[in-house]
């Protein structure tokens, strides 16, 4: 690599960097200043703003109903993904283009629209589920499918993991056993990102969860939405917030899954 | 009846029909190799045997008992992938002991059997390593041995050594035969490459289009070739395209004479010889003074010579064709590229096919 290719790749790393991390500090800084409006600088520090976020009963209940509908939506999809797409990949492969073409629908369909429709037809539907945390956390598994999908297909494919349950099911194991054995920590790096990106994208998700159960189940986006009318620097704390606790849940995923499988 | 059995078994994949007609008989302890083009059905036929993939028709035995809708997991019949497929999160142990370990055994004959094993393809002391830890050639001997480890009743091979690098490749080639000999164990290989397959079977089926060209040991597979895709496709040979004169027994390569062994040539007039590089003969054209009008002589000019290490091959043109001729060690020195020469071989050496079959 020549020193000019060197210099303009590092150049793209700065500049990539700034422009990720300029957001992101600031609105730090913005959520510990005592005043920023009339200075380049914050002109004091204070955590006033964040105590006051924790002694507010609603922020803890909607980051409960946040955490219950992440993992309910990693459980579902995972369960729901990777038994289909390893019979898929293992005895019929024409049935994958299918699933590949349904799993980006969820891209397609804008948010929105995708809430009116549920919302218009659970309404008209005798079934008890319009209006209910229920029919968010199946709502939003269908909005997790591609991003589980593309994760755990993509890791699939790069360990050529349908050749070894083959292998290993000619060496006389049975399919819980290589699940437990092969399957599993195989596959486990590949379910944690997708894991981890259903788990931003349940935390952020504001359309749904306005439209669908609103304030009677508030979640962490439609709280952050109700704070920010009242007060911004109550909103840029919650996003403090909200994104050191994605980046907490995140590390123990990965943690668990390097102690238990020995994987990265 | 034969150890192992596949009886007009039929595969197809949608409308493409891989295996036709397909029967094979292999016996307790052979080595049987199956070559062929690629497409030509070879890992299919693999496939079946280890009950990965159901045929469409046909039956599969082992040792009598028809296993044809059995599972993968009770047929007892091992496979190693051309990848490998080794298991990254276990260690070279891990994946020896897999098949153990799906059986329950306890962990004391585990470990006896994996020790054992590992002393077999030569991996002692490195039972504690991960896949990727270890060279081409030394994941190969970890398949092998993990294959090995349930002590299955047949060995599928599904060209092992095709990730290996050439040196490595035949080294492994002589101790695949090598274990194979000493565990008596029945296998069955895929190749495509016809010297692994001519040199480490006992048996050689060559495959062409889902159908079974011909089966035999190396030596009938490359000497009596029964058709011109086997002749084609297993070793190297001058096809010479000959005609007949009237409904003698005489026949031409353009004006020269080729004598042939006695054998009936129902009526054709146009055959193609095949004869093996290796079983020509350069001369002088002085050497042959007075013996111009003999038969099976050729008069060339040698066009090219391509170095080969045990032999040299010389490309001669005749009459505007080329014919390869291989000359051994330091005799092929006295030959160069322009040199005129004669091109001579026995009647004894030349296979000779008519349309589809052999005469």
């Amino acid at each position: 690599m020549g020193f000019g290719v060197e210099l303009v790749l590092v150049l793209a790393l700065i500049f990539m960097l700034i422009y990720i991390l300029f957001p992101v500090g600031a609105m730090i800084l913005f959520s510990v200043a005592t005043r920023w409006d009339r200075t380049v600088w914050p002109e004091g520090y204070t955590l006033s703003a964040y105590s006051t976020l924790f002694r507010d009963r609603e922020f803890w209940i909607a980051l409960y109903h946040s955490t219950v509908l992440a993992l309910t939506a990693i459980a579902l999809s995972a369960f729901l993904i990777v038994p289909a797409l390893l019979t898929a990949e293992l005895t019929l492969p024409r049935v994958k283009k299918f699933i590949e073409a349904f799993s980006l629908a969820p891209f397609v369909i804008p948010s929105v629209l995708f809430a009116l429709g549920l919302v218009e037809t659970y309404a008209s539907l005798p079934i008890p589920l319009y209006g209910t945390p229920v029919l968010l956390t199946l709502a939003n598994t269908v909005l997790a499918f591609p991003l589980m999908y593309r994760s755990v297909e993509n890791k699939m494919h790069t360990i050529g993991l349908a050749k070894m349950v083959e292998s290993a099911i000619t060496l006389g194991a049975r399919m819980p056993f290589v699940t437990y054995r092969v399957i599993l920590p195989n596959l486990w790096s590949g379910i944690v990102n997708g894991s981890l990106l259903i788990l931003s994208m349940v935390l952020s998700e504001f359309a749904l969860a306005n439209l669908m159960v609103g304030g009677s189940w508030p979640t962490l986006s439609v709280y952050l939405y109700s704070v920010m009318r009242v007060d911004g620097q109550a909103a840029s704390v919650l996003s403090v917030v909200s994104f050191t606790f994605t980046w907490l849940l995140t590390s123990l995923v990965t943690v668990g899954g390097v102690r238990r499988y020995g994987l990265s | 009846m034969a150890y192992l059995e596949m009886e007009s078994v039929e595969k197809s994949f949608a409308k493409n029909r891989v295996l036709t007609h397909f029967n094979l008989s292999i016996e307790k302890g052979e080595f049987t190799t199956l070559v062929g083009p690629s497409g030509c059905g070879k890992t299919t036929t693999l496939r079946i045997l280890a009950g990965l993939e159901r045929p469409d028709r046909g039956t599969i035995s082992l040792e009598g008992v028809p296993i044809t809708d059995w599972p993968p997991q009770r047929r007892q019949i091992s496979m190693v992938f051309q990848s490998y497929a080794l298991f990254p999160n276990l260690t070279v142990f891990g994946n020896i002991a897999f098949g153990l370990w799906a059986k329950r055994i306890d962990r004391l004959t585990v470990e006896r059997e994996v020790m054992n094993l590992l002393d077999i393809v030569g991996l002692k002391g490195l039972e504690n390593r991960f896949p990727h830890e270890l060279s081409g050639g030394q994941q190969q001997r970890v398949a092998l041995a993990r294959a090995l480890a349930p002590r299955p009743k047949v060995l599928l091979l599904d060209e092992p050594l095709s990730a290996v690098d050439a040196v490595v490749r035949l080294r492994l080639r002589e101790e695949l035969k090598r274990i194979q000999r000493e565990l008596g164990i029945t296998t069955v290989m895929v190749t495509h490459d016809q010297e692994e397959a001519l040199s480490i079977s006992d048996r050689v089926v060559v495959m062409n289009g889902g159908r079974i060209e011909q089966v035999g040991t190396p030596v009938e597979i490359y000497r009596h070739p029964v058709n011109r895709f086997v002749a084609q496709f297993i070793g190297f040979s001058n096809a010479l395209r000959v005609e007949r004169k009237g409904d003698s027994q005489e026949v031409f390569f353009h004006h020269y004479p080729i004598n042939l062994p006695p054998l009936s040539l129902n009526g054709e007039k146009r055959l193609t010889l095949y004869v093996r590089p290796e079983t020509l003969r350069l001369h002088r054209p002085h050497e042959l003074r007075g013996r111009e009008y003999d038969t099976n002589l050729l008069p060339g000019i040698i066009r090219l010579r391509a170095f080969y290490g045990a032999i040299t091959r010389f490309e001669v043109m005749v009459n505007g064709e080329i014919i390869w001729v291989d000359v051994p060690g330091h005799e092929a020195d006295s030959w160069q590229e322009g040199d005129e020469v004669v091109v001579s071989f026995s009647p004894q050496e030349v296979r000779i096919i008519t349309g589809g079959g052999e005469q």
